[in-house]
């Protein structure tokens, strides 16, 4: 009988990745942040490339130039110009890199760090775990952006420690999801099925309680990727961060506050910008996690 | 016939932490002692809370004693050695949905127990899941299905594929009938009685219902507030039973069945 096994089954399971993609295609609202987000993420990669100019080059003849939607603007700087005649399309291209590559590097070091200490110290029992517990409970009680505060008064204002500062605030929050969540899995009768069948440790926290929990981690990290948007912005914008030639997007806001009524458009667009990054990372995450849940429960 | 498994003044105390010193040490079974013999079937039988889980468990190996040992053909268990233990003795869990890992397929769950326990090849452990499944009715096709994606019989005959995948000498359930509708219990017993014979596996269960017990059990233990208060072969029991539980335990049906004939006739 040659493969009668696809007389009475013809179903295919699809994979993991491709039923989750399923699930989110059918949410209006994902589908959008991930258009959002992808182009946020395409417009930080290529700004070098699709940028119409360097982001600091000077045009004096054409100072506090409106949008070229404008009735005074000109197609050649499509968001206008600033007060000192610098395109505004290239400086908000370029401050991309600032406002989400740098935050995306911080969160990817924070979650290595914070989910390998916190599958640790879950794994772990007794004294070990309850004093780790309580300190992280002492460290998130200070909000981030505080925290963040302190670590840069200390260390002084400027990008690289800026990028420390978000780091080492983002890690506590991460030791502390990741650890709950392996907490509660580590005595359910799955896990302890799978430890009767003689998995090693390093199996039984990376295949068998690791993909339970991706939903918690999913959640922590678009989190954690908005807050540290966020902080970044909120000190360039409090003029601890980035410091002002770079076209940071919090930066550009504190800049364009004099002239607000003057030309608008040089707050308004970075901080449009800035809206849409965190609204899309929000919504993807949120999309996210929902899909992941209800992949496990059944369609 | 020599004894297979011998269960020597094993015991469990829980301990709470009410305040900061003195942690409540509560006991969920005080020391027993017994032992099972090769192919024989043994029904734990008592209350709820009586200890009958507690006994699956700690031969099992899934929690530690507190004291005693446990000794399978003369050699000392360690407790905390599940290798060992897992090749020689299986465990089916109560609740069939929440012994499987949602995220992982049935195949790879099975897989899992050959991986840590056998050195074949990759080609030789999938053969050995399929030849699996189909000893407990399912089909090789189910290799590459969630959980979820099972009725509640066939989950119940995925935790008996993975009880007698490593092909032990003994296989505890922890009341694992109780909930499946009465025509799946009746062909997941048979399911089991058959692999029994063909495999000559000595099987230890906890269970509510005394049908069951009478049906299936060799011998008889039962348990009241952490105690062994007899164990005897079935028969015996039946019988003779020398405490009212036993009595009340293994009537309980015909008891009810007494019961609705009288309201019925009146």
């Amino acid at each position: 009988m040659p493969n009668n096994r696809s007389i009475y089954y013809q179903y295919r399971e699809p994979s993991p990745l491709r039923s989750l993609w399923l699930h989110m295609s059918t949410n209006p609202f994902a589908v959008a942040a991930i258009y959002i987000f992808s182009f946020m993420l395409l417009a930080m990669i290529l700004s070098p490339l699709v940028a119409p100019y360097s982001p600091d080059a000077q045009f004096t003849d054409v100072i506090s130039q409106p949008p070229a939607w404008h009735d005074e603007g000109q197609i050649r700087f499509l968001f206008g110009t600033d007060d000192l005649g610098r395109d505004l399309l290239s400086r908000v291209l370029a401050g991309a890199v600032y406002s989400l590559g740098y935050p995306l590097m911080a969160t990817a070091v924070a979650a290595l760090i914070g989910i390998t200490i916190g599958a640790w110290a879950g794994m772990s029992r007794g004294v070990q775990s309850s004093t780790l517990n309580h300190l992280l409970d002492v460290v998130l009680s200070i909000p981030s952006l505080l925290l963040a505060l302190v670590i840069i008064a200390i260390l002084g204002p400027a990008l690289h420690n800026v990028m420390i500062a978000i780091t080492l605030v983002l890690i506590p929050q991460f030791i502390h999801s990741v650890h709950n969540a392996f907490y509660e899995e580590r005595n359910k009768e799955y896990v302890i099925a799978s430890k009767l069948n003689g998995c090693s440790r390093w199996y039984l926290l990376t295949r068998v309680i690791f993909p339970n929990i991706t939903t918690v981690v999913v959640m922590q990290v678009t989190f954690a990727l908005s807050t540290a948007i966020l902080d970044i912005a909120a000190l360039g914008f409090l003029g601890l961060g980035v410091q002002a030639p770079a076209p940071e997007w919090g930066t550009m806001l504190a800049r364009s506050l004099d002239q607000v009524y003057l030309v608008p458009w040089t707050m308004i667009l970075p901080g449009l910008a800035l809206f849409l990054t965190v609204l899309s990372i929000n919504v993807l995450g949120d999309s996210l996690r929902a899909a992941i849940q209800e992949r496990v429960r059944g369609t | 016939m020599t004894d297979l498994l011998e269960v020597r003044n094993i015991s469990k105390y829980y301990s709470y932490k009410n305040g900061w010193l003195t942690p409540q040490r509560v006991c969920a079974l005080e020391p027993i002692s017994f032992s099972v013999k090769r192919g024989e079937t043994i029904a734990i039988m008592g209350e709820t809370g009586s200890g009958k889980s507690t006994i699956a468990k700690l031969i099992s190996g899934a929690e530690v004693p507190s004291s005693g040992e446990i000794f399978l053909n003369g050699e000392l268990l360690d407790p905390n050695n599940h290798q060992q233990r897992c090749r020689e003795i299986r465990m089916i869990f109560q609740d069939s949905l929440r012994s499987l890992n949602p995220q992982l397929t049935i195949g790879k769950q099975l897989l899992e127990s050959l991986l840590f326990n056998t050195k074949w090849s990759a080609a030789e452990q999938q053969e050995h899941v399929y030849v699996t499944l189909q000893k407990v009715g399912l089909l090789p096709d189910h290799f590459d299905f969630y959980p979820h994606m099972l009725s509640s019989g066939q989950q119940q005959r995925v935790c008996i594929a993975r009880a007698i995948i490593l092909e032990p000498q003994i296989i505890v359930a922890d009341e694992a009938f109780a909930a499946l509708d009465p025509s799946i219990r009746a062909q997941i017993i048979n399911l089991i009685l058959d692999l029994q014979e063909d495999m000559g596996i000595s099987f230890i269960f906890a269970s509510h219902s005394p049908e069951i017990v009478k049906h299936v059990a060799d011998k008889i233990l039962i348990m009241h507030r952490g105690k062994m208060i007899e164990f005897d072969s079935t028969q015996a029991l039946l019988t003779n039973p020398k405490q009212q539980l036993t009595k009340m335990l293994l009537q309980s049906e015909q008891l009810n069945k007494a019961l609705k004939h009288t309201t019925t006739q009146e």
